[in-house]
């Protein structure tokens, strides 16, 4: 996957270009699509064996392949999961939607205005310093307990870090395509789309990516710091009753789900975009 | 062929641009220094200097790409030391070619046209006749990536041409060109110039192309650059390049060139 990524993304994007754009999808030798399987199916049976190996040194503190496997079944059947799992898919979205577009309008400015470049570095530097409960403490005190406080805390968590990667893309620029731009007059608008977007775009297809797994880790994280509700309450009172089957059957199944969205989502982003 | 008058006459009144001592710094560094000249209105001029004199930052400089270090700018009289960009329309084929890798030529060629406001009626018929003009009317769909050096730059003074330019600053255009290649192509461009009467600064080395195209060549001496000698072209139009006249001239100018280009301190001739 890491070998193909690289040139998609080098794809020119358009609507009707004559031949096809240059892409040179890899001509080495390539691992097949079976032999990529068998090898994804002995990593996995090796886990589950090393489980099973610790849990049985671990005096029945930490519970068996078969006990997960049976909790993960209860997980899958029971209805409040869905609920509790969409709630957490939905502070997920929203987390990452604020934050990415908190990131692009900074990284943007920090790229194109020295001033701001000057201004915002020192702050994207420190807000990528600080761990992250840190940010989920401090909006508490804040804003007190509630939805929002959660959601903003992590959106101040997550937004340096693609203010960062975009504001990189940005300064790397091709500056002689702007010194085109400006003796064409092209306005603003046409800037951003036809000069500025292609540049930046593997960022913020990477930044997305990297902030899409970011935010739903953090937001299990604040749900069982902070929310009655939601995957992350789920993981901390099965922590709390001593169930640490249901922890994990709930977090693996909620894992699952989370990478089966990065992976549909996301690859449907490598296409090029329309313009 | 001598006391013939180029085919575009020198107007009378403001020139269209005039340059009067323009100093052009890199940091410190000085790499014009103090040109004089003027581009008439309807005139076609070449900047003929050794590289590395300083032409392209020139360029640069008039379009309103980077500041003028010293000295004064006028657009038809008035003061314009901020370069022609904000006031006119520019046609500017840079040294390199400068399209977007991810648009291709012919939506290269229309982003161009319609920040320029020419109307979107008119873009498709456009970008056929100059294309074509440059012989590269078959790559209109292709990505600019996978055209050669030098169809890319013929698509690149294409765009220069598309935009209905006041005026048209080229950098070397044709210098990755062949002879043959070469030669349609000044032809293309001289025909283009007498219907259009477009003003044209041409940066070359070639004095041969200097001679053939422009109706005045200004000759610039090594870096910093400074104008040594302003030569009326005295050859009627059409040219050809056959012509044994513009041979004799040729001769002529690089036997001069080669003196004032040899010294590396230039004296006062
Ligand atoms: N961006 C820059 N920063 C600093 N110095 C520069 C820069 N661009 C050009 N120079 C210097 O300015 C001088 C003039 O460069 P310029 O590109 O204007 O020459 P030129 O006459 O166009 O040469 P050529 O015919 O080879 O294109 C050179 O000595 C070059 O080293
Ligand atoms: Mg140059």
């Amino acid at each position: 996957m890491t070998a193909v990524l690289p040139a998609r993304l080098r794809k020119p994007p358009g609507r009707r270009p004559a031949g096809p754009p240059p892409g040179p999808e890899g001509n080495g030798p390539r691992v097949t699509w079976l032999g990529r399987l068998a090898s994804g199916l002995t990593a996995a049976a090796l886990g589950v064996a090393a489980w099973q190996v610790l849990s049985l040194f671990s005096d029945g503190w930490m519970p068996g392949a078969g006990e997960v496997a049976a909790a993960t079944a209860d997980v899958l059947t029971d209805s409040g999961f869905y609920g509790d799992a969409w709630l957490s898919l939905r502070r997920v979205l929203t987390v990452l939607a604020a934050s990415v577009l908190a990131g692009l309008l900074i990284g943007i400015a920090a790229g194109l205005s020295r001033y701001a470049e000057a201004f915002l570095r020192p702050i994207l530097v420190i807000g990528l310093a600080i761990p992250d409960p840190v940010y989920i403490i401090l909006t508490i005190l804040i804003m007190g307990i509630s939805e929002t406080s959660g959601v903003v805390a992590l959106v101040v968590a997550i937004t340096p870090l693609v203010a960062n990667v975009v504001s990189g893309a940005v300064l790397a620029r091709d500056h002689s395509l702007d010194e085109m731009a400006r003796t064409y007059r092209l306005g603003p608008a046409a800037y951003a789309r036809h000069v500025l977007a292609a540049q930046v775009r593997p960022a913020v297809v990477g930044a997305l990516r990297t902030s899409f797994a970011f935010s739903w880790k953090l937001v299990v994280l604040m749900e069982t710091m902070t929310r009655p509700d939601g995957v992350g309450a789920r993981i901390y009172e099965a922590f709390r009753f001593l169930r640490p089957e249901d922890m994990i059957a709930c977090a693996l199944v909620f894992t699952v789900l989370m990478r089966v969205i990065e992976v549909l989502a996301l690859r449907r982003l490598d296409r090029p975009l329309p313009h | 062929m001598r006391g013939t008058v180029p085919a575009s006459g020198p107007a009378d009144g403001d020139p269209y641009l005039e340059l009067r001592g323009v100093t052009v710094k890199h940091a410190d560094r000085t790499v014009v220094s103090g040109i004089d000249l003027a581009l008439r209105p309807g005139e076609f001029v070449a900047l003929l200097g050794p590289s590395g004199c300083g032409k392209s930052s020139l360029l640069h400089v008039l379009a309103g790409l980077a500041p003028v270090a010293g000295g004064a700018l006028r657009h038809r009289g008035d003061e314009a030391t901020d370069g022609l960009r904000g006031r006119v329309r520019v046609g500017y084929v840079f040294q390199d070619h400068r399209l977007l890798p991810w648009r291709t030529v012919g939506q290269n060629i229309e982003i161009a046209m319609k920040a320029a406001g020419v109307p979107a009626a008119e873009w498709d018929e456009r970008i056929e006749r100059f294309l074509g003009m440059l012989r590269v009317a078959e790559y209109r769909g292709s990505w600019p990536m996978r055209l050669s050096g030098g169809q890319r730059q013929r698509v690149s003074i294409a765009r220069a041409l598309a935009v209905e330019p006041d005026v048209v600053l080229m950098d070397e255009p044709f210098s990755g060109l062949d002879e043959v290649t070469g030669r349609a192509m000044r032809q293309e461009l001289t025909r283009l110039h007498e219907v259009a009467s477009v003003p044209t600064l041409f940066v070359t080395h070639s004095i041969r192309e200097a001679l053939f195209l422009a109706d005045r060549v200004v000759i610039l001496s090594h870096g910093p650059a400074r104008v040594l000698k302003t030569l009326d072209v005295p050859l009627a139009r059409p040219r050809r390049h056959e012509d044994p006249a513009l041979a004799r001239l040729e001769a002529e100018t690089v036997a001069d060139v080669l003196r004032e280009w040899d010294l590396t301190e230039g004296p006062a001739s």
